[in-house]
């Protein structure tokens, strides 16, 4: 089921009148059954694969809990189990086609065998979730006895296919509490899930018309062209998921749960690392929490922390999907970090003044050249095999010998009459980039924290027209459910 | 008191207002917009239909593709030109013919539209035909029309898309109810767009946010240009070229010179092979339910006719064995029998070309098409028939008493003819 469909329309306010009617100790039970009719509704029987998993997690942890010699092969039978898993459903025709691909490369031919397999919506998440649970686990933290809560944990239908990959510390305990309905549950929900909707449909997928369009026919596009349309991509990307985030995390608001938040205006970072602190919070800390600090972290040699970085992010990029060019993304990230680290130390070597450092100008300059390289990145996420990767990044190095004799004639985005979105870039990036500093400003300023009550409620009028004329949605689904 | 609350209260109050504004706005507005190259082929024909108002048009030509190649075909060489698709709604050469053989009124314009199935063209002769004096619809449909697997539902048409606030408007629940698909969605969904007037229009809106944002966004982009010192906005792609860098956008939309029939168009050696995938999915599963549903918009359509007192003239559009050895045996048979039964039981005038050798395979530019000599053969044919039996007269009363008693007997039993449950 998706968020921007009738289905979901129609099951949230049915949910949501059920869960505040019934008595709370059956609301846990009930947001289990709506949290599995919310992911059977696309294949039943997956619903038995999520079931599965649950089930092995809860006892193999609860036997960790309570073993004394044997906690830690518990603890790698628990995290195989979870990624056996993972591999058999996400990666293992990728890697039969990377097996022939090498046996290729020896003049051996070898005919793998076709695996029927379709990705379960929303395994990356759960599983990980699962990973995370145990770990805390055998780090000696209080195990979920309830059986009940520990399954709502990983299948609660708001984070359920694209996360915020949740903590179970924060997320059950809440499960606990015999809350009474407030009106401003409801109020501060449908705000996000207005919000995030509208993030999805008027702008990703808006933006995913010209991205689309540049991805798939690169040399119908100049240099310039194609870095207009990497820009669009970085937007896409992030206004689909900050408003799947937004609708996730709406739609648990509306039962009085909070689940983390995921995205911190990720555009303004003014370096590589800044960026994994503000862009898919809940991941990047947990790829630090269960991967980079258990391979050591930064407490250790600095090539041996390089390579924790290399691996850690390389390891993410794969999380992403099985193919070569998410690995080359997540490679591209762990180099950027390691060379962030470098160029750290050589302006200490070189005493550079803290004060420029800490100028204006200078932070400018660094978001601006972290936005730059993380647009280069976006390349190898987006682009379907490294060959198109590859056109592209041609066509955007050829792009500074475009400027030296430009015209607009040689932008094909502006020819291109309709949708309205392709004119509109030239006007429509600079507007995106500039909300995302305007925004960054009024974050602190208590009149952007409450809103006057006239205009919340204008918004929310607005939003629901707006999505009125976008509707019924036939938009692609969300990126992010791929993973 | 909560502000969602609020907030819904007022969205259903606008939305109230709205609905009483926007479905006063009537089919006239197609003639309205300016003279945008963007638009889908219904679009062009509704606003050429809508510049004919109150000229007489005694003949309507309904049908898909079938019948949109040779009446375009057949003109571009009368004329000896080159004829766009997009812009060209009737048949020349049909009225050179009935002129010839002594008829007068012979206007006509052709609803021809791809893809048109017998839910649109009752939703067409529903909602377009009551003015012009209209005196006979000319319908060719091909087998394709009563079981195209990648129809969704007959509300997922551009020609519904175009005119289904008109249907609402009309207040004829009965007739907008047989346009929803099966399940709960299908019937939320018109619920939804009964009640909340923009809604699913979002192309019409956008079309008109487009023309408004064109007109507001090229001095914006010429004076950035100017600035810069450097040319103004560019020559701007045509559609065909929009549709190759964005394959999957507004697929109906057609530009003035994306479909052109020329007067002597060149054999294609591969024609009889190059369409046939696209029919095989087209035929591979055959859905009941859309033949069903369809043969029943089919039935509509002729009751209608009878109702206003059209004559209808129904032809079996000719299609090559290649085509019809797709389709199984006991489909085609359905197809015919429905047709021979349906026109029988409703008066309509039937004249089959797919059955009696008449076409051979020069006649074809592909397994359905018509080539040149097809369509002037064609076009020859309907001309010939409406003469012969006069189709341009009003049916008189005498007729249709004839009519209902024949249908009383027949209405029941047409359906166990076809041997298909319905």
């Amino acid at each position: 089921m998706l968020f921007n469909s009738l289905q979901y329309l129609v099951f949230l306010p049915i949910v949501f009148i059920l869960f505040w009617l019934v008595p709370h100790k059956f609301r846990v039970p009930l947001l289990l059954v709506a949290s599995y009719v919310f992911y059977m509704s696309w294949r039943p029987v997956y619903g038995l694969l999520i079931f599965g998993l649950t089930v092995v997690n809860f006892i193999f942890v609860d036997r960790l809990a309570k073993s004394e010699k044997r906690k830690k092969a518990w603890l790698v039978a628990t995290v195989a189990a979870n990624l056996i898993t993972l591999g058999i459903f996400k990666y293992a025709s990728f890697a039969l086609g990377s097996v022939k691909g090498a046996l290729g490369l020896f003049d051996i031919s070898w005919r793998e065998p076709h695996l029927h397999i379709i990705l379960p919506l929303g395994i990356s998440f759960f599983v990980f979730e699962f990973i995370h649970y145990v770990a805390e686990i055998y780090k000696g933290k209080p195990l979920v006895k309830s059986f009940p809560q520990f399954a709502l944990f990983a299948s609660f239908f708001p984070t359920q296919i694209a996360g915020p990959i949740k903590r179970y510390q924060d997320f059950v305990p809440q499960l606990s509490i015999p809350s009474q309905f407030k009106w401003e549950y409801l109020d501060e929900g449908m705000q996000l899930i207005l919000m995030g909707l509208a993030k999805k449909v008027l702008l990703a997928d808006n933006l995913s018309l010209v991205v689309q369009a540049g991805f798939n026919h690169p040399e119908q596009f100049s240099g310039i062209d194609m870095w207009l349309i990497v820009y669009a991509f970085a937007f896409q990307i992030f206004f689909d998921f900050a408003g799947y985030t937004d609708i996730a995390r709406g739609s648990a608001k509306l039962f009085g749960y909070k689940v983390p938040i995921n995205f911190n205006l990720p555009y303004i970072a003014g370096s590589v690392a800044e960026f994994w602190h503000r862009w898919h919070i809940s991941l990047s800390t947990w790829l630090r929490d269960y991967l980079y600090i258990p391979l050591g972290g930064s407490r250790c040699s600095k090539w041996m922390n390089y390579r924790n970085l290399f691996i850690t992010m390389t390891l993410g990029g794969l999380w992403h999907g099985a193919g070569s060019h998410f690995i080359l993304w997540g490679a591209y990230q762990g180099v950027l970090l390691i060379l962030h680290k470098e160029y750290t130390a050589v302006l200490e070597k070189l005493n550079v003044s803290k004060k420029f450092l800490e100028s204006k100008l200078y932070h400018i300059f660094s978001v601006v050249c972290t936005f730059q390289l993380v647009c280069f990145g976006w390349v190898l996420f987006r682009a379907d095999s490294e060959k198109v990767a590859w056109e592209i990044i041609k066509k955007l190095m050829h792009a500074p010998a475009e400027i030296w004799h430009f015209s607009v004639n040689q932008l094909t985005i502006l020819q291109i009459r309709d949708p309205i979105i392709f004119p509109a870039l030239l006007v429509l990036l600079p507007l995106l980039i500039i909300s995302q500093i305007v925004v960054n400003w009024l974050n602190d300023k208590p009149i952007y924290q409450s809103l006057p009550w006239a205009m919340q409620v204008a918004v929310m009028v607005l939003l629901m027209c707006v999505l009125t004329v976008f509707s019924p949605d036939s938009s692609p689904r969300f990126i992010y459910f791929q993973f | 008191m909560s502000r969602f609350i609020i907030a819904f209260l007022c969205f259903l109050a606008i939305n109230l207002l709205a609905t009483k504004v926007l479905l006063q706005a009537s089919l006239d507005d197609y003639t309205k917009q300016s003279q945008s190259e963007e638009r889908t082929w219904t679009e062009w024909a509704l606003a050429d239909f809508a510049k004919q108002k109150g000229k007489p048009l005694p003949i309507v030509i309904l049908g898909s593709s079938l019948v949109l190649t040779p009446v375009s075909l057949a003109d571009a060489n009368f004329f000896n030109g080159t004829i766009s698709g997009a812009l060209h709604h009737r048949s020349d050469l049909l009225d050179k013919f009935l002129a010839a053989s002594g008829e007068r009124m012979s206007s006509n314009f052709s609803f021809a539209l791809p893809g048109l199935m017998p839910s649109d063209a009752y939703l067409i002769a529903r909602l377009m035909l009551d003015h012009n004096n209209h005196k006979l619809i000319v319908y060719g449909v091909g087998p394709r029309d009563f079981v195209d697997n990648l129809l969704a539902s007959p509300a997922s048409t551009d020609p519904y898309r175009c005119l289904s606030k008109s249907l609402y408007e009309l207040g004829d629940r009965q007739a907008s109810l047989s346009f929803i698909g099966k399940g709960w969605q299908s019937h939320l969904d018109f619920i939804l767009a009964n009640h909340f007037p923009v809604y699913g229009h979002k192309e019409e809106i956008l079309a008109i946010l487009l023309r408004q944002w064109q007109g507001l966004m090229h001095p914006v982009v010429n004076s950035i240009a100017s600035l810069a010192i450097i040319p103004v906005l560019p020559n701007q792609l045509t559609v065909a070229d929009v549709h190759n860098i964005l394959p999957n956008y507004n697929p109906m939309s057609i530009g003035i010179k994306q479909c052109l029939f020329f007067p002597h168009p060149q054999i294609d050696p591969d024609r009889f092979s190059k369409d046939l995938n696209e029919y095989r999915q087209r035929y591979q599963k055959v859905n009941w339910d859309t033949f069903a549903c369809q043969t029943e918009f089919f039935k509509n359509l002729l009751k209608l006719a009878r109702v206003n007192d059209f004559n209808v003239l129904v032809v079996a559009m000719p299609i090559t064995s290649v085509n019809r050895e797709l389709l199984p045996d006991y489909v085609l048979t359905a197809y015919r029998q429905n047709l021979r039964v349906l026109t029988k039981t409703y008066g309509a005038s039937f004249i089959d070309l797919d059955n009696g050798g008449r076409f051979n395979d020069e006649d074809f530019g592909d397994t359905v098409h018509l080539s040149t000599t097809g369509s002037i053969k064609f076009i020859r044919i309907v001309a010939d028939y409406v003469r012969q039996h006069k189709l341009l007269q009003s049916r008189n009363s005498q007729r249709r008493i004839q009519d209902r008693i024949q249908e009383r007997n027949v209405d029941h039993t047409h359906l166990a003819n076809t041997g298909v449950k319905i």
